[in-house]
């Protein structure tokens, strides 16, 4: 009988070492032992010739082979740069291609008292004076505080954009709120109804013994009356 | 033959050293491609985890402070985008009404493959269905074992289980991989 408890044990030990020895990652001294409890174990041969098996399978799934490009991979890393920058860079491409338009069309582009004032072929505003024609710098520098402008108007934008999809986010978790507190509010209608017909159910049962204990009573009573009646009192009733 | 070490083209690209990187990737694409081939079973899919698996690498290498090695780390890499992947996959066949997941793929928790090896012998084709069949997490460790070479230990590291874990799903993945292809030619 000790021998049948010891066998198992080497099993499960063996069984635990297995997986290591098919993969090559078995101890020398270890496999040594393994692969000798293997010659004797039909059981563990079975397991071990199963795993065999299934790796024979497993290797008639063949690699692929497609070397990556790596320009690709770079220009992906760009793109994904300029996916993220996208919004701020098509509002300074517009910008610039505005005014780079403008320009073309002898359009004049000024910065005046924190507004940004356009003219096309004419001064912008009536001036004794001729229209200024701006020299290259201050060309420039109008560009500069029209593309500032314009990316504030990007970023503000673009922060309306969240705090938009931050109150949408809001709103529908009020909305799941509103709707787990009208499904609440139904539960406790319906255990409301639950408990008003087993109040119900009880009253009803009560009348129906009330009922029945004031038939029996009247019966009694009808009995005490009828034999009362019949016998008339006696001596001892009126004592 | 090239001898230079992860090690030091890690250096050279926190560096700023982009030919170093190059290297990297040149050195891993293949087994990248195909842990995420035999992970997803699907060639496209394969591609797409490749290329994410080398974009999270690239920005991710300046964190990457050698405490695992760097193959280690970039199978956990291709895993954790391969299980995003699944998880949005069955996030999205979920039962709008009920938020019941719709039961459109096999039992056993595995995607379908789609003639992932169509080209190829019948029996490769038969042997990658069944392993698209396996369980998810017992499919990782096939493709990091058996495919990818790495030690039980080292797969331990990389799926963050037990050493114990992982070799009773590989033990379960080669049984159940027999009962399937039981009567298969080879």
């Amino acid at each position: 009988m000790s021998n049948n408890e010891r066998v198992p044990s080497v099993c499960e030990t063996v069984n635990d070492e297995m997986l290591s020895l098919v993969y090559g990652e078995l101890a020398d001294g270890r496999r040594t032992v393994v692969e000798a409890h293997l010659a004797g174990c039909s059981g563990c041969r079975e397991v071990y010739d199963g795993y065999r098996q299934s790796m024979s399978f497993l290797d008639t799934w063949p690699e692929i082979e497609e070397p990556l490009d790596v320009r690709t991979l770079a220009h992906d890393n760009r793109r994904s740069w300029m996916v993220r920058a996208k919004p701020v860079l098509s509002g300074v491409a517009a910008a610039v291609a505005f005014f780079v338009l403008l320009t073309a069309a002898g359009g004049t582009a000024e910065y005046r008292d924190g507004r940004l004032v356009l003219s096309l072929g004419a001064p912008a505003t009536p001036t004794p004076t001729p229209a200024p024609t701006l020299d290259p710098q201050e060309q420039t520098e109008a560009m500069k505080r029209w593309v500032r402008a314009v990316l504030r108007e990007e970023l503000d934008r673009g922060m309306s954009l969240v705090v938009e999809a931050v109150h949408q986010d809001l709103n529908a978790r009020d909305n799941v709120q509103e709707r787990h507190r009208r499904l609440l509010a139904r539960a406790t209608d319906l255990r409301r109804e639950a408990d008003r017909r087993d109040y119900e159910m009880a009253l009803r049962s009560l009348a129906r013994e009330v009922a029945e204990e004031t038939n029996l009573m009247s019966g009694d009573i009808n009995a005490v009356i009828q034999m009362v009646a019949g016998r008339g009192r006696t001596p001892a009733d009126v004592q | 033959m090239d001898d230079t070490t992860d090690a030091e083209l890690i250096a050279r690209h926190k560096r700023g050293d982009q030919a170093a990187f190059e290297q990297l990737v040149l050195r891993w694409d293949t087994r990248v491609l195909n842990l995420a081939y035999r992970l997803a079973c699907d060639r496209e899919e394969a591609r797409e985890i490749r290329q994410i698996a080398f974009m999270r690498a690239y920005r991710g290498l300046a964190g990457f402070n050698g405490d695992a090695r760097f193959s280690t780390w970039l199978n956990r890499v291709v895993v954790n985008i391969w299980r995003d992947r699944v998880r949005q996959q069955i996030k999205r066949r979920r039962d709008p009404e009920s938020g019941e997941p719709v039961p459109d793929r096999p039992e056993t928790g595995a995607l379908p493959c789609p003639s992932a090896v169509s080209e190829q012998r019948e029996a490769g084709r038969i042997v990658a269905e069944a392993v698209a069949a396996l369980p998810d997490a017992e499919r990782e460790v096939v493709a990091l074992r058996h495919y990818q070479g790495l030690t039980f230990a080292e797969i331990a590291e990389v799926v963050d289980a037990p050493v114990s874990t992982v070799k009773t799903r590989m033990s379960r993945a080669l049984v159940r991989l027999r009962g399937w292809l039981k009567g298969v030619e080879l």
